[in-house]
């Protein structure tokens, strides 16, 4: 489904990537674990058209995407909930989730309301509450939910769980599960990597910019290199 | 962390309110003593008609003040961007309607229909071909890219029209009209004040489009993904805003209030390549009171700015009328340089 081959970018004079290569196929959740500076937020960015791409290509579905706006990427149903969740901090949840239909008819957001309240029923009880007020968690349930109004075919989650209580923690890798199991493609980036990698079919370990390892979900978990260095095993 | 920031902000916030409600009530009571030394000493009976007139002018003219800083107020918000031909646009609307009235003799206020969607188009192709490649640049570049091609158009002007200021007189502008329960009989006389029908009408519409405009930033669609942009322009690009589009449409919205001002003013106004850039200057000073980005705020700044600036003419006589605009302009930033609608920047 998206394919990345031999991917550099990063920002004005800094090279952060240098030669990503990964794949994820339809119906998968794949992790993206690594170090802090590994690349894993560069790597989501350039994928969303946030940060120009300098070499290397991106497709998604056969179609060349590593140039295109990020709004055209959304349209095509690539989306990504991003770090520190960007939201509409002055806007009330209800706006923020409706802006997450930007791209969609009317006529079909109230349907998409209806399954995102399912999913986060917190959210319907704090609907017009201002973004900015909600909790850590609440934030990163509504980020999720504008990400869902948009319809996404690939999301890409990055740490989900940065910040929050480990009840909370446990609650959004339930939600990502289950976004996973209604048939949305998953791309899960998290320095939880045990929990992150038990979620994922397979999973990829970045370090300095380059892939350095990939496998499974279990092969990983089991890889003594990765135990070491990023389970604390 | 966090627990502890947000209980020291609450504190922070107190504390201020409690000194904003004193400084209140001072100017409260030294507003009340002087008005009661003034009657007292006969300056009210031998002054009230003036006193009038000033606050009239001041309202009518702070109208217009408003709307060209909600043109203002709105690019600073949502591009971030301190647009310096925001006057130069105005003085497009100024000649564009000018030029409508004497050649064709259309209606300055029918030519709000030309003018304002001329600005519009000027404004997206600025921003377009000049402003987008700057956007990232630093704030002293795009000052001076800004500031440069208010010189352009300014010279541009004086070269097709020349220096000369030209003016017009409105046909209608000294006839009476019955509107059933009352007539007017123009100029007005309103507590011993003359109102013209020019500022009058100037007065009346930017107001309109003052609210038209509230409404298309708080109510639309458009106005959803404007503000979008402004609060957070990476969400915004990552739910699919086209966020380029939207820095577009934000300055021509931008350029055509300043069209629409343009076009209002110029009926009463010596018509100068020039003429807009005194409106810049108080608009500027406008935006800095209501608080940078906020809407409603111009519009309010541009109201109590007016009122100051005729106010002050009063009192002291022979004076600069903008030295008491900007003796307001530095209080506020000594006191509150986040302006009445603005938040502060902590």
């Amino acid at each position: 489904m998206l394919r990345i081959e031999n991917l550099h970018a990063g920002y004005a004079d800094l090279e952060v990537l240098h030669g990503v290569d990964l794949e994820v196929n339809e119906g998968e959740i794949v992790a993206l674990i690594g170090a802090n500076g590994a690349g894993k937020t560069t790597t989501l960015r350039a994928i969303s058209g946030v940060i120009p791409v300098s070499s290397g290509s991106i497709t998604f579905e056969g179609s060349s995407i590593d140039s295109w706006r990020s709004s055209k990427i959304v349209a095509e149903g690539v989306v990504q909930v991003p770090e520190a969740r960007k939201l509409f901090a002055d806007m009330s949840v209800r706006e923020n989730l409706r802006l997450g239909a930007y791209r969609r008819g009317r006529s079909e957001m109230d349907a998409t309301f209806d399954e995102v309240f399912e999913l986060f029923p917190r959210l319907q009880e704090r609907a017009s509450q201002i973004a900015g007020t909600l909790s850590g968690g609440e934030q990163q349930m509504l980020a999720i939910g504008r990400a869902l109004m948009t319809k996404p075919r690939f999301l890409m989650l990055d740490e989900p769980s940065l910040g929050l209580a480990p009840k909370l923690v446990a609650d959004i890798f339930d939600v990502v599960r289950n976004i996973g199991k209604n048939g949305v493609t998953v791309m899960l980036v998290e320095q939880n990597a045990v929990r992150a990698l038990e979620l994922s079919d397979r999973g990829y370990v970045l370090e300095n910019g380059v892939v350095a390892l990939h496998g499974t979900g279990d092969e990983l978990l089991g890889n003594d290199r990765v135990r070491e260095a990023y389970l604390g095993l | 962390m966090g627990r502890k920031l947000t209980s020291d902000t609450t504190v922070n916030e107190t504390t201020q309110g409690r000194s904003r409600a004193w400084v209140w009530t001072v100017l409260a009571i030294v507003a009340f003593v002087l008005g009661i030394f003034l009657v007292q000493s006969g300056w009210w009976d031998s002054n009230h008609s003036v006193f009038a007139q000033a606050v009239v002018s001041g309202l009518l003219i702070g109208g217009v003040y408003g709307l060209v800083a909600m043109g203002l107020s709105l690019v600073f918000g949502v591009l971030d961007i301190i647009n310096f031909a925001h006057g130069a646009l105005m003085t497009i609307g100024i000649y564009a309607s000018y030029l409508l009235f004497q050649e064709y003799g259309v209606d300055p206020y029918i030519s709000l229909l030309i003018t304002v969607p001329l600005l519009f188009v000027v404004g997206m192709g600025i921003q377009h071909f000049a402003i987008n490649p700057v956007m990232t640049a630093p704030v002293h570049n795009q000052l001076l890219l800004t500031l440069g091609i208010a010189i352009m158009i300014e010279n541009i002007l004086l070269v097709v029209f020349t220096g000369t200021p030209r003016s017009i007189e409105l046909p209608y502008a000294r006839e009476s009209f019955d509107l059933g329960f009352v007539t007017l009989d123009f100029p007005l006389k309103v507590f011993g004040a003359v109102v013209s029908m020019p500022k009058l009408i100037a007065f009346v519409m930017a107001i309109v489009l003052a609210l038209v405009l509230y409404v298309l930033i708080q109510r639309t669609w458009l106005g959803s993904a404007i503000r979008a942009s402004a609060q957070q322009p990476e969400g915004a690009e990552l739910v699919g805003i086209d966020i380029n589009r939207i820095y577009m449409i934000t300055f021509g919205i931008g350029a055509a209030a300043a069209g629409a001002a343009g076009t209002l003013v110029m009926p009463f106004l010596f018509v100068s390549p020039t003429a807009g850039a005194t409106f810049n200057i108080i608009a500027f000073v406008v935006v800095v009171l209501g608080g940078m980005g906020s809407v409603p705020g111009a519009l309010v700044g541009g109201l109590i700015i007016g009122l100051t600036q005729e106010m002050s003419q009063i009192f002291v006589s022979g004076s600069s009328k903008f030295l008491s605009v900007f003796v307001v302009f530095i209080l506020v930033l000594l006191f509150r340089p986040q302006g009445i609608f603005g938040k502060a920047h902590r």
